[in-house]
């Protein structure tokens, strides 16, 4: 049995939110696989671990680029924003679809193709892998071309991890560097990090080649219409930066503040004022009949007094007594 | 690298709170066709360095673990996962409030209680009781029988309060009326024979049905839809069949005369003569076969009679002796 409590807690975790949660990714095998892509899908699970599903046990005949409902109900279903998904085909080899979803409707997919892959080393790179990479991109058609410019940002988003506050620096231990050859590939590559001592505080850096490299080229792309975008993009006013900026306050030079203000005119006649009921503006005959009913008032509270005191075989007799 | 000066320019764009830098300027695509591995791994050192150089540039605070950087926010715009919520509309109370410039005071949870000299909370359940919770003041011209037991008056006034606050709570929620958890379309459990409980669904045909045929003319005379059939099987009645049967098979849609007198007739009589007919082979069928079980019996029996009673093999002289010699 699932209690209310659960399943009400599980509904608050869906709803948005002003601070967002870090968002869930889906890993899914297409109909057919390969071998490299078998190796980089797992490699991608362990990077996205906590938030993360695992569909690469069986295989699903997803198709993004024909029919995207598919993945849209999925993402519904477990919550997900962002998927991957690897299939190969004749004419399509080693094909790695990287994309993501906003209110459960898909914003950007592109699709890469998995090029000259080396594999992973097997000695010590686990642990390392669950930690939050730095990432680092080198090229100029990131800063220039459309495609590799929304590519660069899509990677950033699913490779970055958890936001945080505060990290580790002693616990950097991996880098992803992608650079870019050209307008279409990138050369996607994984190391790890060793410090050693300097004289100052920051320490020297040595990279070892760890993870698997392989080469992505940019097959077909579908980016989302501007106003959707525009949507995703937006920010609450609880997080806009200059919240505090206020046009009115001025700082003096000797670190004292002046500010304006403007008073709306106040309407006098509607200001909340204590209200005493005895003094409200009442008419002649509203008081004759206050005046009344209180007269009778009184008179059944004398009555009733004389019932609870007396028992009930006087009763009749003393009603009687005052009619008369 | 032996020192963390590197011999670049420093012409990243970071962005710390998402720990990435982007450089802009590209590699040399000669030095890479020769050697690939050693030409992006030097350009990530380099960029890598320059990158932790930052890092260690924050305010850190250093504990057992390591050294704890405060990270700035992240620079770079990402989409967001799920749109921005609405704000809730101000309720009833609150508008109030805000016309006459009332200050909204929390009530504190823990309320001191000074006859056990404790803070408990102010409601559920650890709360203080109330002293007097044994007297109430009698007022009987306030309750509507003057007979009436004030505790229970209590009581039930507590309940009418509690109603109303629910009230205003599904008001300001939008909820108009709370649903009941069964819904009655129609009283149709009459058309059921067995007196089992329908369904929702069942209940809405048979509703239907029933109020097709609740006009003066028993729907006779009522339009019809594409696939609807003008004959209504109401479930559990008996129809009756009309008195004065057809002698002929004439085909009509209203008429009910599926078979003729004769055939009628004829049926009830095969049906008669069935069971009894019935009944005879199970008595035949019965004797037979006791018949046959008890002769198949004594079948047996006269097969293995030389290996019943005397002749078991126990008893015989040749297994003994058998048996002495060992």
């Amino acid at each position: 049995m699932v209690s209310k409590g659960l399943i009400k807690r599980n509904k608050e975790a869906t709803q948005p939110k002003v601070i967002e949660n870090s968002k869930t990714s889906v890993v899914i095998s297409g109909r057919k696989q390969s071998q490299p892509l078998r190796e980089v899908l797992s490699f991608i699970n362990k990077l996205r671990e906590p938030n993360n599903v695992n569909w690469t046990g069986q295989s699903h005949n997803y198709l993004p680029f024909e029919e995207v409902v598919e993945i849209e109900n999925l993402s519904k279903h477990k919550d997900a924003s962002l998927f991957f998904l690897g299939s190969h085909t004749k004419k399509r080899p080693n094909n790695l679809t990287v994309g993501r979803l906003f209110n459960y409707e898909m914003l950007d997919m592109i699709e890469f193709g998995v090029e000259n892959y080396t594999p992973m080393k097997k000695k010590g790179v686990s642990n390392r892998v669950e930690s939050k990479p730095c990432i680092l991109f080198k090229g100029d058609a990131f800063v220039n071309d459309d495609n590799m410019k929304m590519a660069h940002n899509l990677l950033l988003d699913s490779l970055r991890g958890k936001e945080v506050k505060a990290i580790n620096l002693l616990g950097l231990d991996h880098v992803i560097v992608c650079t870019a050859l050209s307008n279409d590939t990138i050369q996607f590559s994984h190391y790890g990090v060793e410090y050693k001592p300097s004289g100052q505080q920051t320490p020297v850096v040595e990279l070892v080649e760890l993870g698997p490299n392989f080469d992505l080229k940019i097959r077909r792309t579908r980016f989302a219409s501007s106003e959707l975008r525009k949507k995703a993009l937006e920010v609450p006013q609880e997080l806009r930066k200059g919240r505090h900026h206020n046009k009115n306050i001025t700082r003096d030079e000797l670190g004292n503040t002046e500010a304006r203000i403007h008073v709306d005119q106040q309407e006098i006649k509607t200001i909340a004022i204590k209200k005493f009921e005895s003094l409200k503006k009442r008419s002649r005959d509203e008081i004759d009949k206050m005046n009344k009913k209180a007269g009778l008032d009184q008179e059944r509270l004398q009555e009733k007094k004389n019932f609870s005191t007396t028992s009930s075989s006087d009763e009749p007799s003393a009603k009687k007594s005052k009619k008369q | 690298m032996t020192s963390i000066v590197v011999d670049k320019v420093d012409d990243l764009k970071y962005d710390l709170g998402n720990l990435t830098a982007l450089d802009s300027h590209d590699i040399d695509i000669d030095l890479y066709k020769k050697n690939k591995d050693s030409c992006i791994k030097e350009s990530a050192t380099q960029n890598f360095q320059l990158l932790v150089n930052k890092l260690f540039q924050l305010d850190s605070n250093n504990e057992d673990d390591g050294l704890f950087a405060k990270l700035p926010k992240p620079n770079t715009s990402i989409p967001r996962e799920k749109p921005v919520p609405k704000q809730p509309e101000a309720t009833e109370w609150e508008k109030f409030a805000k016309d006459k410039n009332m200050r909204l005071r929390k009530k504190d949870k823990l309320v001191f209680d000074e006859a056990t000299q404790t803070f408990n909370p102010r409601s559920g359940w650890k709360r203080a009781k109330p002293e007097n919770d044994w007297v109430i003041d009698a007022k009987p011209y306030e309750t509507p029988d003057p007979n009436m037991d004030p505790f229970l008056f209590k009581k039930q006034m507590k309940k009418k309060d509690m109603e109303k606050e629910k009230g205003h709570e599904r008001r300001n929620k939008g909820i108009e009326k709370e649903p009941p958890s069964q819904i009655k379309i129609a009283n149709t459990k009459k058309l059921d024979a067995r007196g089992l409980q329908t369904s929702m669904k069942s209940d809405f045909g048979s509703a239907y049905d029933a109020a097709r045929l609740s006009t003066a003319s028993m729907g006779k005379f009522d339009k019809l839809l594409k696939n609807e059939n003008r004959n209504i099987k109401v479930t559990g009645k008996q129809q009756y069949k009309p008195n004065e049967l057809a002698s002929k098979k004439r085909k009509r849609e209203d008429s009910n005369t599926g078979d003729s007198e004769r055939e009628a007739s004829m049926k009830v009589l095969n049906r008669v003569l069935k069971v009894q007919a019935k009944k005879k082979t199970q008595i035949k069928e019965a004797s037979v076969s006791l018949y046959q079980r008890s002769a198949e019996r004594d079948k047996r029996k006269e097969k293995k009679k030389h290996l019943l009673g005397e002749n078991k093999s126990r008893f015989k002289p040749q297994n003994m002796s058998k048996k002495y010699e060992e």
